[in-house]
């Protein structure tokens, strides 16, 4: 509001007031009009890394969880198990420490880590800089391990092809309806640790009933990177997401 | 707090907008958010007055649309309006939804002087 007279400061027009001894006039304000998507920028990176990833013929896989859902033991596991079959690396996020690259590593997994700092999520600029110190350039499985978080990444698009959500039973089975976001545009829930089903109150099956309220078309794998149960059918899916990628593009 | 992030985003898009211009302040931002956008409003005012500190957006008005939230059933065929994503179909009462509105997340306009 003008201090002077009253009138709105937020005309839009170029107005004068006529008082009793000064006369002041206000500033011009100029309206621009702009219609952009606030994220436009991740986005731009999105897609460059999703040319590249596609040109190279690599599975990017955006793995998203809170923290402690078991990302990075169901990853190192993964590599041990299938390492003779495809070519796996990874660029994993945290706020703080390489701790999780240095697990990856000490099974012989090409690891990145990436230091978000105070950043809750990655963003595709990050990954984008990270591809750049990755050996393999050509074809296989990139996963991207996100910073544990079940709000935030889910808005930011790093240029993978595939999402998977991560929920460990140890967490609660209205996961999914508590955070929309996360499974909204995941491909492929985990339902992880499932060896402590008999220890805590989680219905697997209602887990997966409110994942597929919030998103249909989603695919859900039960497992356990601890005893192996169900770890056959979440490679079988790395492989048919693997072979979409290099059969298709 | 991924608000603020969005923030240093706008900052940006408003860069782009006016440089090489000569303007004095940003008087007001518009944006249209989505009811459905993981967005907290309170979060974004508080991250576009950080993000803004010591610029010349500093002190400019953010104005917020919300933009509410509808969505195509795939049951019944029914435009409905949706709150939470969680919601079922107003019409038919199924979960089988195709979201149409609601997820916007967009730099509308901004007054400068």
């Amino acid at each position: 509001m003008c201090g002077i007279c009253g009138c709105s400061d937020d005309s839009t027009t170029h107005h004068e007031h006529q008082m009793s001894k000064t006369m002041h006039q206000h500033n011009h304000h100029d309206v621009i009009q702009i219609e952009q998507d606030l994220l436009a920028k991740n986005n731009q990176y999105a897609k460059e890394n999703h040319d590249y990833f596609l040109k190279e013929k690599i599975t990017a896989i955006n793995l998203m969880s809170s923290p402690g859902s078991g990302k990075t033991t169901l990853l190192t596991q993964t590599y041990t198990d299938l390492q003779q079959d495809m070519d796996m690396t990874v660029i994993v996020g945290d706020q703080q420490t390489d701790q999780d690259a240095q697990k990856l590593q000490s099974v012989g997994m090409q690891a990145v880590q990436i230091n978000t700092g105070k950043v809750c999520h990655l963003d595709a600029h990050m990954v984008g800089h990270s591809i750049e110190h990755l050996s393999h350039k050509h074809q296989g499985i990139l996963f991207i391990e996100n910073v544990g978080n079940l709000v935030c990444p889910a808005l930011f698009d790093l240029g993978e092809e595939f999402r998977v959500v991560l929920l460990s039973v140890t967490e609660g089975d209205n996961k999914p309806l508590k955070y929309p976001d996360m499974f909204r545009k995941a491909d492929l829930i985990l339902l992880t640790k499932i060896d402590l089903l008999p220890y805590v109150e989680f219905d697997t099956s209602r887990a997966i009933e409110y994942a597929q309220r919030i998103n249909p078309s989603i695919h859900a794998i039960s497992l356990s990177a601890t005893t192996g149960v169900g770890l056959k059918e979440w490679y079988q899916w790395l492989k048919n997401a693997s072979k979409k990628i290099t059969h298709e593009h | 707090m991924h608000e603020l992030s969005l923030c240093r985003s706008l900052l940006d898009i408003i860069n782009e907008h006016v440089a090489g211009k000569h303007f004095k302040c940003i008087k007001k931002v518009t944006l249209d958010v989505g009811q459905l956008t993981a967005v907290d409003e309170s979060a974004l005012r508080f991250g576009f007055e950080i993000a803004t500190k010591g610029t010349f957006a500093e002190g400019a008005i953010l104005n917020i649309n919300t933009v509410e939230g509808q969505a195509i059933c795939n049951a019944c065929h029914q435009c409905v309006k949706l709150k939470n994503y969680y919601d079922a179909c107003q019409n038919c009462g199924q979960f089988s939804l195709t979201v149409t509105k609601g997820e916007e997340l967009r730099i509308q306009s901004m007054e400068v002087v």
